[in-house]
């Protein structure tokens, strides 16, 4: 499946809580709520999304097309009211890109002479 | 907490609360299970309220991709500037006309905001604060009752009565003599009771006022305005202390004022005041005869704060008793007492008033009605334009009410443009009003809550007046519109013929009242003023002994005269003067004489006809030496000598007016009138000995007054001397050498009103430069609005109907024949709306009438301009278009639309 690289620069830079989302969903299709779990233990507790933030920028991306909403259940699920979310080719894609831009960024401040962590 | 969260849930888009509202309580309420009741209540608002905000602001800027049912809104918007950028002259001319409306408005608002709603300046807007407004009938009247003031008892008495007053004041005011340092002038005392500043909240700006007892014992203390702090004592606190003296009294300031501040009546505002204490006013006046305690002496206008959860309006009502109670003890001057209460505003209730707010609010109201018929208008012949367009959306599946909810749309943004460019207009235009003319307008500055009010006027009537246009537009036969884009032109210009009438119908009225207020201001302008002599200074000067402050009757005049001689023999000594003169009135600025004087005119029966009843003629009492010190000079005959001065002179010097009225085309010299004094019995004989012409900076006016200059020793009773002194070089400078020199022979002698010449000619200027600037500002504005508006809509119809132009040329008319019958239509249309605004242009000028002064048929022939304005524009608008459209070819013409 090929995506659009337009379509992908247009998206781009993303909505920090949109990249957090897109990195949560990389490995496992996941619920709301395991979304959150996952951004927080990922970033160390540092980023508690809250559900209006996190619900907000899920039906942004889902008219955007960067994620779908998983028809079928899995099987093992405790509660089968729960809308799971997947990454789409294009949400993939935008996630690399959104990589890729942020390291870019990143070698460019280090050929400056910048570190973490000096002030 | 679940049916919180659901209740917040509400504050989201529709579609986004229906579509996630599951899930976003699931999420929270596992988010937030480890938190107490009290912190799950913050999180969940934390979390709903700005995300609701922010959800909101995706469906407003990203439209359908926030995935709602309101997601046409963006569009709309986009559609509208889309519209906007397709039809830049109508939507211009909209813009602009708003503008214009919406800027003129918040002007008018802002006056009537300051003058009428508002208290007066320094005093802050308070709900509690009433101006009380006692009525009592008159002993002997019919039963009516009129205003009253308060005697210091009642205003003791009023505020026993704690269900309704929280605190009561009140004040009354004289003329002394104020000496801050470069001797006596005369000024306003205000003497209020002690607790007037407290129950108006007004903290002063230094000093700790006046205490409760200087009511009723004489503490000599005053309380001076802000600008005599800043001009007098250079705004240093050490002037909390310092003496000034009242009527040659030491009086200790105590306050000073805060800025603006002048009392809770805004007519007194820009002469200078001070406040003394009540318990001063017997020694400040001994011989006053009123005693200021006294229940007789009803002298006191008053404020009063109310009792938490009293209306002004229940004060009537429930001080009836009391009111019957002073009614009693006060018979003659009180009975059948009532005390009204209103929310304290600047200005004080009355006629005045009352014109004025009618008036403003006239003005005001057919401003909003031409901006939003002009809007309406070219709103309509757009949406007419677009009939196609709109028939072929209808088919294609669109509902009306979306396409209803998209002009609508376009009439806000338009509406909303319109209020920003207003908003700048009007905030610059205030400003630099305000930095040119900040005496005039103290207090208009741009304030956001006028302005904000105006600019919702405007958009909820645009938005009113935008549905005509949307619901008439979409309101089309689909299949007719789509076949034959002609066929509604028959009632589509009957809507704007309609428009067109409403226009000029309420335009007439504003206009012709600003060209009338034009037109006055014009007609008063004086050409020679630049020729006024700064080496002349006028004067008035009152003697202000203190045993007879008030009371005319108490007064010398035989002393007074003396003493005024006397101020003038000294002035003469001093080295740079040349001559000085005494009048008692105007030093021929307003050259107002007594009219309480008659002077009947002796042998010649038609002059004096209907039985003997006498002419009535201006005098002014004048010493010699008057008219050459002030520069009129005599043209026949001679000046009053120093021998007039002195008792039992019959000589009088009679101005040009008086001459040609009196005896047109004969020799004034040596004609005889007589004056008769006031109950008619005694006769003193006259002889005209001179006729003095104009100075060279007076100018011609155009009803001049008929003056007789009698002299200075036949005055009687009592009055106030204007001196006028002439000096070698700048008036100004020699002032210290004369206020000296007044102050050595009359301690007593206050002066006020000093101005040279040139200063005061240059003020009348300048004041009338300014009210011409606005009159004219308005008035410019209000045409323009008007014809553009008029243009705009006339000549939008008028192309409209390009098709039927040219089906008749098809059909043989000629273009000139098409031309003329659209001008006629033009002109006619026209002629009826003026009509029709007639009746409020009669009003218009009755209400300006009784404000402008010396009203004539010549300011009415001026005025009368405007009618053909409005005509020619209304005409050059149907003319134009039509040219335009019968130098068509017919057939391209048939193809227009």
């Amino acid at each position: 499946m090929t995506v659009d690289r337009d379509e992908v620069a247009a998206l781009l830079p993303l909505p920090p809580a949109t990249f957090h989302i897109l990195l949560a969903l990389l490995d496992e299709d996941r619920h709301g709520y395991a979304i959150i779990q996952d951004v927080e233990e990922r970033t160390g507790g540092e980023l508690r999304m809250s559900a209006g933030t996190l619900y907000r920028s899920i039906a942004r991306m889902v008219e955007q097309g960067l994620i779908s909403e998983v028809a079928k259940r899995r099987p093992d699920d405790d509660d089968a009211r729960r809308r799971y979310y997947r990454l789409t080719a294009l949400g993939n894609a935008v996630a690399r890109a959104e990589m890729g831009r942020l390291s870019d960024l990143v070698r460019l401040a280090r050929q400056r002479g910048l570190t973490p962590g000096t002030t | 907490m679940r049916r919180l969260y659901r209740a917040l849930l509400h504050l989201y888009p529709r579609r986004f609360s229906e579509e996630y509202g599951e899930e976003l309580w699931r999420a929270f309420e596992q988010s937030a299970r480890h938190r107490s009741t009290l912190g799950r209540l913050a999180a969940a608002l934390s979390d709903v309220i700005p995300n609701a905000i922010a959800a909101h602001w995706d469906v407003l800027r990203h439209g359908a991709a926030a995935g709602t049912t309101w997601p046409a809104f963006g569009s709309d918007i986009r559609f509208a500037f889309r519209q906007i950028k397709a039809a830049p002259l109508v939507s211009g001319v909209v813009i602009a006309v708003l503008a214009l409306g919406i800027g003129i408005n918040a002007g008018l608002l802002t006056v009537l905001d300051i003058f009428v709603w508002q208290p007066a300046p320094g005093i802050s807007r308070d709900a509690s604060l009433a101006r009380l407004l006692p009525r009592a009938s008159r002993p002997n009247g019919r039963g009516e009752k009129s205003s009253t003031s308060l005697s210091y008892p009642e205003i003791l008495e009023l505020r026993e009565r704690r269900d309704v007053f929280a605190d009561v004041a009140g004040w009354t005011s004289l003329p002394l003599g104020v000496d801050l340092g470069a001797g006596a002038e005369s000024m306003t005392t205000f003497f209020p009771t002690a607790n007037l500043f407290r129950v108006l909240r007004v903290s002063l700006a230094a000093g700790a006022g006046f205490p409760d007892e200087a009511d009723r014992s004489y503490v000599p203390s005053a309380i001076i305005p802000h600008s005599i702090w800043m001009t007098h004592f250079g705004g240093l606190p050490d002037v909390i202390g310092k003496t000034i003296r009242v009527m040659n009294q030491p009086f200790t300031i105590v306050g000073v004022a805060p800025p603006l501040f002048n009392g809770p009546d805004i007519q007194a505002f820009g002469q200078p005041a001070i406040w003394v204490p009540l318990g001063t006013r017997g020694s400040l006046a001994p011989s006053d005869a009123r005693d200021v305690s006294a229940r007789r002496t009803v002298a006191f206008r008053t404020v009063a704060r109310l009792a938490p959860g009293v209306a002004p309006d229940d004060v009537a009502r429930m001080t009836t008793a009391t009111a019957t109670r002073l009614a009693q003890l006060e018979p003659t001057r009180h009975a059948s007492l009532t005390i009204d209460a209103v929310r304290l505003t600047a200005m004080r209730p009355g006629g005045d008033r009352t014109e004025t707010i009618a008036g403003i609010a006239l003005v005001a109201a057919l401003i909003v009605v031409i901006t939003c018929t002009n809007v309406s208008a070219l709103l309509l012949g757009r949406a007419a334009a677009r009939r196609r367009e709109i028939a072929v959306r209808l088919a294609l599946g669109a509902t009306r009410r979306r396409l209803i909810r998209q002009m609508l749309t376009e009439s806000l943004v338009h509406a909303l443009l319109g209020a920003t460019v207003a908003l700048v207009l009007y905030a610059v235009v205030i400003k630099l009003a305000y930095a040119t003319i900040p005496d005039i307008i103290y207090g208009l500055t741009p304030r956001l809550p006028t302005f904000l009010s105006a600019a919702a006027l405007a958009l909820v009537t645009t938005i009113v007046f935008g549905l005509a246009p949307a619901l008439h537009a979409t309101n089309a036969d689909i299949g007719e519109a789509m076949k034959n884009s002609g066929s509604g032109s028959i009632q589509r210009s009957r809507v704007q013929t309609l428009f067109v009438v409403a226009q000029l119908a309420c335009s007439q009225p504003v206009l012709v009242v600003t060209s009338l207020v034009l037109a006055d201001l014009r007609a008063s302008a004086n050409e020679n003023a630049s020729r006024a002599p700064a080496s002349v200074i006028t004067m008035a000067s009152t003697l202000m002994r203190p045993e007879h402050s008030a009371a005319s009757e108490s007064r010398d005049a035989v002393a007074d005269l003396r003493a005024v001689q006397s101020i003038r023999d000294r002035l003469e000594r001093v080295p740079a003067v040349l001559s000085v003169g005494l009048s008692t009135e105007g030093a021929g600025v307003s050259a107002e004489g007594d009219e309480g004087r008659s002077i009947v005119i002796t042998g010649r029966a038609d002059v004096a006809a209907g039985g003997g009843v006498p002419t009535r003629l201006h005098q002014l009492y004048v010493s010699s030496g008057y008219l050459a010190t002030l520069g009129r000079p005599i043209t026949r005959g001679r000046a009053l000598t120093p021998d007039d001065d002195r008792a039992g002179s019959s000589a009088v010097v009679v101005n040009e007016a008086a001459a040609s009225a009196l005896w047109p085309g004969e020799n004034p010299i040596g004609k005889r009138l007589s004056r008769q004094s006031d109950d008619g019995l005694q006769s003193t004989p006259l002889e005209v000995v001179g006729v003095a012409g104009l100075a060279p900076y007076e100018g011609e006016e155009t009803e001049p007054t008929a003056l007789v200059y009698a002299p200075l020793s036949t005055a009687s009773g009592w009055w106030d001397a204007r001196l006028a002194v002439r000096t070698a070089g700048d008036a100004r400078a020699t002032l210290p050498q004369l206020r000296a020199a007044i102050r050595e022979v009359e301690p007593y002698a206050a002066l006020g009103d000093i101005s040279t010449l040139a200063e005061r000619y240059a003020a009348q200027r300048q004041e009338a430069v300014q009210s011409n600037a606005a009159a004219f500002a308005i008035g410019a504005a209000a045409l323009v609005l008007a014809s553009l508006g008029l243009y705009a809509i006339i000549a939008f119809a008028v192309a409209q109907r390009t098709r039927e132009i040219g089906v008749r040329m098809a059909m043989g008319a000629s273009p000139k024949r098409v031309v003329q019958e659209f001008f006629k239509n033009g002109v006619r249309v026209s002629a009826i709306g003026l009509a029709i605004g007639l009746p409020a242009t009669v009003i218009g000028i009755r209400l300006v009438k009784a404000s402008l002064f010396g009203f004539t048929i010549h300011n009415v022939a001026a005025v009368l301009v405007v009618v053909p304005v409005l005509i020619a524009v209304a005409g050059v608008a149907s003319w134009l278009p039509a040219r335009r459209a019968g130098r068509v070819d017919p057939l391209i013409a048939l193809r227009a639309e």
